[in-house]
C-alpha cells in the first residue's frame, strides 16, 4: 500500500505519550507487551516490559530478529520421565497458552518475514506452538525512518513502509506524537483498546514518504543466473572467506533450519527443538559419514540458492527481506548484496555473450 | 480487512506438536551383525487399531533419552497390529535402539513422506530389485503385493548382498522362495558365497541382465547403494526399460519428516514431502550434490 | 578510510613478488572491502591481483584462522599477512604442529592499532613490530611500554565483584548465546575437525541454547584454549550478541602468567604448560 494513498478510514493519530497509554492499557488488560528495550550499550532487543519506561524508539533494528517471539531459539517438545515401578511417561509441552501478546516496535522487514515463516510452519502440517504464538500475537510495527547501507529491503519486494503481516502500521513523529495505520482486523482491536489516547485522522492526512533505500539489484535475474550456475567456480571463491559459524543464519528473519535433540539423565529428560544452520558442517552429515556438502562451497551456495531460487521455486517468494543482518554480523565481511549483485554482473556478461 | 490467519486459506492442516507415541518392542530378529528387526505395538491399542499408512512411508523412531531417527516402515499397511523397522547401528540413536529388549518402551511419529504408487502397479509386472538393507523399504511393498497377489501379473524380486552374512529377511526371502508365483532370484557378492549358497553370485546388474527381464508392461522398484542403483538402472535401459516406469526409494539426513527443518532439503525438493519414493526419471533432475 | 599507504605499497609489492616468482600459490591478506567498516580477507592468487590487498586500521580479523582449512592449504604455499596479535596465533598453530613452518611464507606488517578508536587489546599490545616474519612491509612503529597489570583489566574488574555479583554478571551475559559458533570458528586455534559439541555419544555439552548448555559450551571453550589462547579478541568480535568472551580468556591468560609466568604465542619454540611437564610445576589449580 503506497503512503501518500491510503483510505482515510485505517488512519489514526495519536499525541505524545501514547506510547506509554498503549503500555499501561494493554498491561492492565493482562496482555503481554513485547517491545524494544536497550540490553546492552547501543544494542536493542525485543523484550517483555512491565512499562513503556525502558522502551526505545530510536534505533535501527533490534539484534536478534522478530522470527524469535513466534519460533524461539529452543524449545521443548515434551517431556518423559522413567520412575521407578512406573511406565515411562511421556507429555507433550504444553502449546503457548492462550494469554495475548502484542509486539510493538518490530521493524517491517522483520514483520514481512513471517510470510516465508508461515508459509514453511503451515506447509500441509500446520507446527501446532508456532501457529499459536501468531493467533495470539498482534503486531504493532514501527516504520523506519533509517535504514543504513546494509538495508536492501527493496531489492526484495519489502520497503521502509511494508504493511505486509502487520496488524498496524506506525510513523514515529518527532516529538513522541504517532500516525497509526491499521492493516487488519487485529490492528482495529488494538486501536478500540488504546480509546481516547488515539483519534481517527482528519480527512486528507498523507503519511511521510518512505526514506530512500535504493534497489541493488533485480531478484529475477539472480534466479536465471542461479538456475544455470550449480556448478561454479563462483562458489568456491565466495566460500574461502567463509568460516562457517551461524552468525548469518541465526540472525537472519527468514532462516528457520531447526535440530531436534533429547537431553536427559538417567530418568528425566526433553525432547527440544533448537536453531541450527545449513552453513554447519555437520548439518547433511549421515551417519554412514557421507556428507552431500562436504565443503563450504557446497554449503555457501545452498545458502543463496536456498533463499533465491529453491524457496522461491517452491513457495513463490523470496526467502530474503533485505534486513542486512547477515552482512552486519559476518566477522568476515561476506556482503550477501555484494555476491547477489556479483552473480547479476555475470549474468548480463553471459546475456551479452549469448547475443554476439 | 485481509484476515490475517493464513493457515486457513490453505487445505485443511494437520496438527502437529511432534508428539511421539510410546510403542512397546514384541519382537527383536537379528538380521545381520549390525542390523535388527523390531516389531512393535502401540501401547495405546486404540491408536494402534486405527493406524495406517501405505507401503514406502518413513517414521520417526526414537529412543527417549538419546533421540530421534528416520526409518521406513518395514512392515506391510495389510499386517494389522503391529509395525516394524529395521535399523542398522550407525551412531547414538541406533546404537541405543539395539541394546533395548524386549518389553521396552520406544517412540514413533508418522507417517510420513509419499508412497509407492500400488495402485498404478495393478494389472501390471512387478520387478523388484534390491541391495543389502534396501531391501527393507522394498520390504513393505513387497509383502503389500503378495498380500494383494491377484492384483498383479508376474512378481519377480532380485535381492543381492555383498555376502550371505549381509543379506537381510532370510526367512522372508526362503518363504518368497518358496511361492509358486513369485519369481525369486538372490545372489551374493563373488567371494560372498558359503559352500552351503545355492543361489547365484555375481553383481546385481549381471545378474539381472541374465534374468532376460521384460520391459512390456512392467514396473520396476529399486533400492540399495546409489551405486547400484545407477548401474541397475543403466542395465534396465539397455534391456528396454523406461525410467519413468522405474521407482525407488531415497534417503537423506532428516528431522523433522514434514518438511520444516531444512535438513533434507536437495535442491527445490525434501527428501521428507516430495519423497522417499521418486520416480527414477526424476532423480536426473536433483541437483548433483545429492 | 584511508589505506595506510606506507604499508599497503610495499605489502602489495612483496605479495606481487611472492606469487610472480612461485614462491607461493596464494596470498592472504585483507581486501578493501568497499567503504565497510570491516576489511575483508583477500585471497589473491594471481601477480596482477595483489593490488587487491590493503593495510589499514579495520585490518580486524586474524587470517591464521584459514591457515588450518583444507581448502585454502590444498592450494600449496601460503603467503599470509599478520599483525602481531596474528602472528603469536601462528606460533601456537606451529609448535602444536598444525602448519609447518616451511609451508608458510609471513608477511608482516608492523600494526599501530585498530579500530578508530583503537581497540583495547591494541592498546595493551606488546608486538606492534611482528619478528621473525619473512618479510617485514613497511617501516616498523613505535613499540609503547606496556603496564602488564593492564593486559587482564577486565578479568581484574570482575573479579573485583564478590563470587555471586560475578555469577549474576555470567548468568546474564551467558543467557545470550546463542550457540551460533562464531567464536569458535573464527578463533585460528579452534581447528578440531569435530568439535566436541558435536560428539554425540556421549553428547559432552548440550547443543540448546539455554543456560546449562550455554554454560557447559564456554567453559569447555575457555578450558581447551587455557594455555593457548593469544588474547587476539577475535571470538569477541564476532559474536554477535556482544558477549564479553575477551574477560574469559583474559582470565585465563592471567593464571598461566600467575602460575607459570607464561604467556601464550610469543615464539614458536616456547615451551607450554599444558603440553610439558616440569617436577617444580606449581600445583595450583589442579583440584
Amino acid at each position: 500500500m503506497k503512503s501518500a494513498n491510503v483510505d482515510e478510514q485505517v488512519l489514526y493519530q495519536a499525541a505524545a505519550g501514547w506510547l506509554k497509554s498503549a503500555v499501561d492499557i494493554l498491561q492492565g488488560a493482562g496482555v503481554e507487551v513485547i517491545a524494544p528495550v536497550e540490553t546492552d550499550p547501543g544494542v536493542v532487543e525485543l523484550a517483555a516490559v512491565n512499562s513503556s519506561d525502558a522502551v526505545v524508539t530510536d534505533y535501527a533494528n533490534v539484534r536478534l530478529p522478530l522470527k524469535q517471539v513466534f519460533f524461539p531459539i529452543s524449545e521443548v517438545l515434551l517431556e518423559f520421565d522413567k520412575q521407578p515401578d512406573s511406565d515411562l511417561d511421556v507429555k507433550s509441552e504444553p502449546v503457548a497458552s492462550s494469554q495475548e501478546v502484542v509486539v510493538i516496535g518490530a521493524r517491517p522487514c522483520d514483520v514481512a518475514a513471517l510470510e516465508a515463516l508461515d508459509k514453511v510452519f503451515h506447509w500441509d502440517y500446520d507446527d501446532v506452538r508456532y501457529s499459536a504464538r501468531r493467533e495470539r500475537t498482534t503486531l504493532v510495527t514501527f516504520a523506519c525512518t533509517s535504514p543504513d547501507a546494509h538495508c536492501f529491503c527493496t531489492s526484495v519486494g519489502g520497503s521502509p513502509h511494508n504493511t505486509a503481516q502487520s496488524d498496524v502500521l506506525v510513523f514515529l513523529g518527532a516529538d513522541g506524537q504517532a500516525q497509526l495505520q491499521v492493516c487488519r482486523d487485529k490492528g482495529t482491536r488494538f486501536i478500540e483498546r488504546l480509546g481516547d489516547a488515539v483519534k481517527r485522522a482528519p480527512a486528507g492526512t498523507t503519511l511521510p514518504s518512505p526514506p530512500e533505500v535504493a534497489a541493488r539489484f533485480d531478484s529475477e535475474k539472480i534466479k536465471t543466473w542461479l538456475d544455470e550456475n550449480f556448478e561454479s567456480d563462483f562458489w568456491t571463491d565466495v566460500s574461502l572467506k567463509c568460516l562457517g559459524c551461524g552468525a548469518c543464519s541465526f540472525l537472519c528473519p527468514t532462516c528457520h533450519c531447526f535440530d531436534i535433540v533429547d537431553e536427559a539423565n538417567w530418568r528425566k529428560g526433553q525432547r527440544r527443538r533448537n536453531w541450527d544452520c545449513c552453513s554447519h558442517p555437520m548439518f547433511t552429515k549421515h551417519a554412514s559419514g557421507h556428507n552431500p556438502r562436504p565443503d563450504q562451497a557446497s554449503r555457501c551456495r545452498q545458502r543463496v540458492m536456498h533463499k533465491f531460487k529453491y524457496f522461491p521455486e517452491r513457495f513463490e517468494q523470496l526467502a530474503c527481506v533485505g534486513c542486512g543482518r547477515c552482512t552486519r554480523a559476518c566477522c568476515v565481511g561476506q556482503n550477501l548484496v555484494g555476491i547477489l549483485t556479483d552473480i547479476e554482473a555475470r549474468a548480463k556478461e553471459g546475456n551479452d555473450s549469448d547475443a554476439e | 480487512m485481509p484476515n490475517e490467519s493464513s493457515a486457513s486459506q490453505a487445505q485443511t492442516l494437520i496438527p502437529l506438536d511432534y508428539m511421539s507415541s510410546k510403542m512397546r518392542i514384541v519382537s527383536i530378529t537379528d538380521e545381520t551383525v549390525d542390523t535388527k528387526t523390531f516389531r512393535l505395538e502401540f501401547c495405546d491399542t486404540e491408536q494402534g487399531a486405527t493406524f495406517e499408512f501405505h507401503a514406502g512411508q518413513f517414521g520417526l523412531y526414537s529412543v527417549f533419552g538419546a533421540g530421534e531417527a528416520t526409518f521406513c516402515i518395514a512392515s506391510s499397511p495389510t499386517e494389522k497390529g503391529y509395525i516394524e523397522c529395521s535399523v542398522k547401528r550407525t551412531g547414538k540413536v541406533t546404537d541405543e535402539l539395539h541394546q533395548r529388549n524386549v518389553g521396552d518402551i520406544i517412540g514413533f511419529r508418522g507417517p510420513y513422506g509419499n508412497w509407492f504408487p500400488i495402485d498404478q502397479m495393478e494389472g501390471k509386472n512387478l520387478l523388484f530389485v534390491a541391495g543389502g538393507i534396501g531391501l527393507a523399504p522394498l520390504n513393505s511393498l513387497i509383502r503389500n503385493c503378495l498380500d494383494w497377489r491377484d492384483r498383479f501379473k508376474d512378481i519377480s524380486i532380485l535381492y543381492g548382498a555383498r555376502s550371505v552374512d549381509d543379506l537381510v529377511y532370510k526367512e522372508r526371502l526362503d518363504a518368497w522362495q518358496q511361492m509358486k508365483d513369485v519369481h525369486t532370484v538372490y545372489t551374493v557378492d563373488p567371494g560372498g558365497e558359503t559352500p552351503e549358497w545355492k543361489g547365484e553370485v555375481g553383481l546385481a546388474p549381471t545378474v539381472l541382465m541374465s534374468m532376460k527381464p521384460k520391459p512390456e508392461n512392467t514396473v520396476v522398484v529399486l533400492c540399495g547403494p546409489p551405486i547400484m542403483i545407477k548401474f541397475v538402472m543403466e542395465s534396465l535401459v539397455e534391456l528396454g526399460f523406461s525410467r519413468e516406469s522405474a521407482y525407488t526409494t531415497l534417503e537423506n539426513r532428516m528431522k523433522c519428516g514434514v518438511g520444516k527443518c531444512g535438513r533434507c532439503n536437495v535442491g527445490n525438493l525434501y527428501v521428507c514431502k516430495d519423497g522417499p519414493v521418486f520416480r527414477c526419471s526424476d532423480l536426473r533432475a536433483l541437483p548433483k550434490e545429492f | 578510510m584511508n589505506a595506510n599507504t606506507a604499508i599497503t605499497e610495499p605489502l602489495q609489492s612483496a605479495a606481487a613478488d611472492l606469487l610472480s616468482e612461485g614462491k607461493v600459490a596464494v596470498v592472504i591478506g585483507y581486501g578493501a572491502n568497499g567503504d565497510s567498516s570491516l576489511a575483508h580477507p583477500e585471497f589473491v592468487r594471481k601477480p596482477e591481483d595483489a593490488e587487491r590487498l590493503v593495510f589499514d586500521e579495520r585490518c580486524f580479523g586474524n587470517l591464521a584462522v584459514y591457515l588450518s582449512k583444507d581448502s585454502i592449504r590444498q592450494m600449496g604455499k601460503i603467503g599470509i599477512v599478520v599483525k602481531g596479535c596474528d602472528l603469536r596465533a601462528i606460533n601456537v598453530l606451529l609448535r602444536e604442529h598444525v602448519v609447518k613452518r616451511e609451508d608458510i611464507v609471513l608477511i608482516g606488517v608492523p600494526c599501530a592499532g585498530l579500530g578508530d578508536p583503537p581497540l583495547q587489546k591494541c592498546s595493551v599490545c606488546e608486538q606492534r613490530n611482528p619478528e621473525g616474519c619473512d618479510i617485514l612491509a613497511g617501516d616498523p612503529v613505535e613499540q609503547p611500554q606496556v603496564d602488564a597489570e593492564l593486559r587482564y583489566k577486565d578479568a581484574a574488574d570482575l573479579d573485583a565483584k564478590s563470587l555471586e555479583e560475578r555469577w549474576e554478571y555470567w548468568r546474564g551475559q551467558l543467557s545470550k548465546c546463542i550457540r551460533c559458533y562464531a567464536c569458535r570458528n573464527v578463533c585460528p586455534l579452534c581447528y578440531c575437525k569435530r568439535c566436541i559439541t558435536e560428539k554425540t555419544i556421549p553428547q559432552w555439552i548440550e547443543s540448546s541454547a539455554h543456560l546449562r548448555g550455554n554454560v557447559a559450551w564456554n567453559v569447555a571453550r575457555a578450558f581447551h584454549l587455557t594455555g593457548r589462547c593469544v588474547n587476539c579478541g577475535e571470538c569477541e568480535r564476532a559474536c554477535p550478541m556482544d558477549i564479553p568472551l575477551g574477560a574469559i580468556n583474559q582470565k585465563m591468560a592471567q593464571l598461566m602468567n600467575e602460575w607459570f609466568d607464561f604467556q601464550s604465542g610469543l615464539s614458536s619454540e616456547e615451551k607450554a604448560p599444558f603440553t610439558t611437564f616440569n617436577a617444580d610445576d606449581p600445583e595450583t589449580g589442579i583440584l
